[in-house]
């Protein structure tokens, strides 16, 4: 709803009032705006209508107006921010951080702790150093979309918002194997530090840099993994724990996917150099002494998945065949994001794992 | 009681599912999952927080579907049976995650892995909506070739 022009005048000469401005209630340019409430509640997308719904391709201010707001004179600037769109966005922003407000978990009260019970020290010890290897990897999942938050301009709101709700979740798993880890007695074990492949995301210089190597490359790796950490858990708490964090995870390798499509096809001369920043984080992933392949997860995860020492042989052939699947899997998230040719540049570590192309 | 798999049994489930609200705790979930046991296919339809429908469809039209979940018939008997025992808490083999990894094809299938990575956002609405399954009577029968 609009003031029109006779009722700010006649407010302004108001007698018993005090000298007021008022042009805030000037009548904008643009016109209202009618939002209807859907079946998942007043989302985003029901209010990115009309003009509130236009994503500039540049942001080209640097203070807090908000989209579709009106511009005041002599605002001081906040930040700087990076202008291109295409630098940042990916067309499911809105809709992953809506899901992931409405499926946030407690892992105070939604894991069914009580499920916890004596396990034999092998098979505890080895889910102690998983728990304690991934409280670490949290951390730096949490601050690597937290160190580009402030770059964020109002004008793309959307992947703030999303960011915001990764660096949430990234808390609760950071949480969540913390206490698993000293849940049962064990506690934590031997600390990893950050490895180089991890070091690599911190580093980025680049959002889609930042964004390829750790929500496409690093975070599609640990989600086939929380996945397969279901078939090693032994009782439905840790059943559960992985199972909320795939999910979670899986939002993020989400966001990950579109952002590269919407790069690939509004910013295609950025295709070498994509490249060449997954050559690079490859080969430091896949490194002997990176995150992907530190011995004493890879020992860890064999004793969980063979139950046990004695059945190293069998988890060392489910560790085997969770490599195969992780590879795969990002490769084939890779062809969604438009870049099927990496079938062909792939660090020999992942590449020589890959099953043939389905057409 | 049942028939597994038919159009009846998926809206028994459905209706155990969606009452007391368990879908909906775990928040909003929108896909379209397609089950494929021998010849019979279904989609069962999930919207905003709630299951909200079964059809039976053609097996061609399973691509239609966001993924579509396919195994032979005796692990379906076997993972239902296992859900059914353990009161809607299933062994670490029978969870769908567990089934899908340890299937070299996948128990989730879709040419888009994108939207196959609905079965995994989503997964503990899944896993829920089987697990439901422990409070109906299911009877079982093999879908015959036709
Ligand atoms: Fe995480
Ligand atoms: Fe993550």
């Amino acid at each position: 709803m609009t003031i029109d022009q006779k009722t700010i005048e006649k407010l302004r000469k108001e007698p018993d009032l005090p000298d007021l401005d008022l042009s805030w209630l000037n009548p904008k340019d643009t016109p209202g705006i009618t939002v209807k409430v859907g079946k998942r509640g007043l989302t985003l997308d029901e209010i990115n209508i009309g003009v509130y719904g236009e994503v500039p391709d540049l942001a080209q201010h640097g203070t807090t107006r908000v989209r579709g707001s009106t511009p005041r004179s002599g605002v001081v600037r906040t930040a700087y921010f990076v202008p291109e769109k295409s630098d940042i966005w990916a067309d499911n922003a809105t809709l992953i951080y809506e899901e992931a407000v409405q499926r946030q978990w407690s892992s105070a009260t939604d894991i069914p702790w009580e499920t916890v019970q004596p396990l034999p020290d092998d098979v505890e010890e080895a889910i102690c150093q998983i728990c304690t290897f991934l409280t670490e990897v949290e951390f730096i999942a949490g601050d690597a979309p937290g160190q580009w938050l402030k770059q964020i301009s109002p004008d793309h709101y959307e992947v703030a918002l999303y960011l915001v709700s990764q660096v949430m979740d990234e808390a609760r798993h950071l949480d969540v194997f913390r206490k698993r880890a000293l849940v049962n007695g064990c506690g934590l074990l031997e600390a990893q530090g950050a490895t180089r492949g991890l070091r690599n995301i911190l580093d980025a210089k680049d959002f889609t840099e930042m964004s390829a190597l750790m929500h496409v490359l690093a975070e599609g790796f640990v989600q086939t993994m929380f996945r397969t950490g279901e078939f090693i858990a032994q009782n439905e708490a840790e059943k559960t724990i992985f199972r909320l964090c795939a999910q979670d995870e899986s939002r993020h390798v989400g966001f990950g996917v579109m952002h590269l499509r919407y790069v690939l096809e509004h910013a295609p001369e950025r295709r070498e150099e994509i490249h060449h920043y997954l050559d690079r984080a490859e080969q430091l992933f896949g490194h002997p002494t990176d995150g992907g392949g530190t011995s004493a997860l890879q020992e860890a995860l064999m004793i969980t998945m063979g139950g046990g020492k004695a059945h190293i042989d069998k988890g060392a052939e489910l560790a085997m065949a969770l490599t195969k699947k992780q590879a795969n899997e990002y490769m084939h998230r890779l062809e969604v994001a438009g870049l099927g040719e990496r079938r062909y540049r792939m660090n020999p570590a992942f590449g020589l794992l890959l099953d043939p192309p389905k057409n | 009681m049942a028939t597994f798999p038919s159009v009846e049994w998926f809206e028994a489930v459905i209706t155990v599912a969606n009452e007391d609200g368990r879908l909906r705790k775990l928040g909003t979930c929108d896909a379209v999952m397609g089950v494929k046991v021998l010849d019979k296919a279904f989609e069962i339809t999930f919207e905003a927080f709630d299951c909200i429908g079964v059809r039976e469809i053609p097996s061609e039209k399973l691509a239609e579907t966001d993924f579509y979940l396919e195994m032979p018939f005796e692990t379906w008997q076997g993972m239902l049976e296992n859900i059914k025992e353990r009161g809607g808490t299933p062994d670490r083999q029978y969870t769908l995650n567990t089934i899908d990894f340890l299937d070299p094809e996948g128990f989730a299938k879709s040419d888009d892995q994108s939207k196959k990575d609905a079965f995994y956002r989503y997964g503990q609405t899944f896993q829920q909506f089987f697990n439901a399954s422990s409070e109906i009577e299911t009877v079982f029968a093999a879908p015959q070739p036709v």
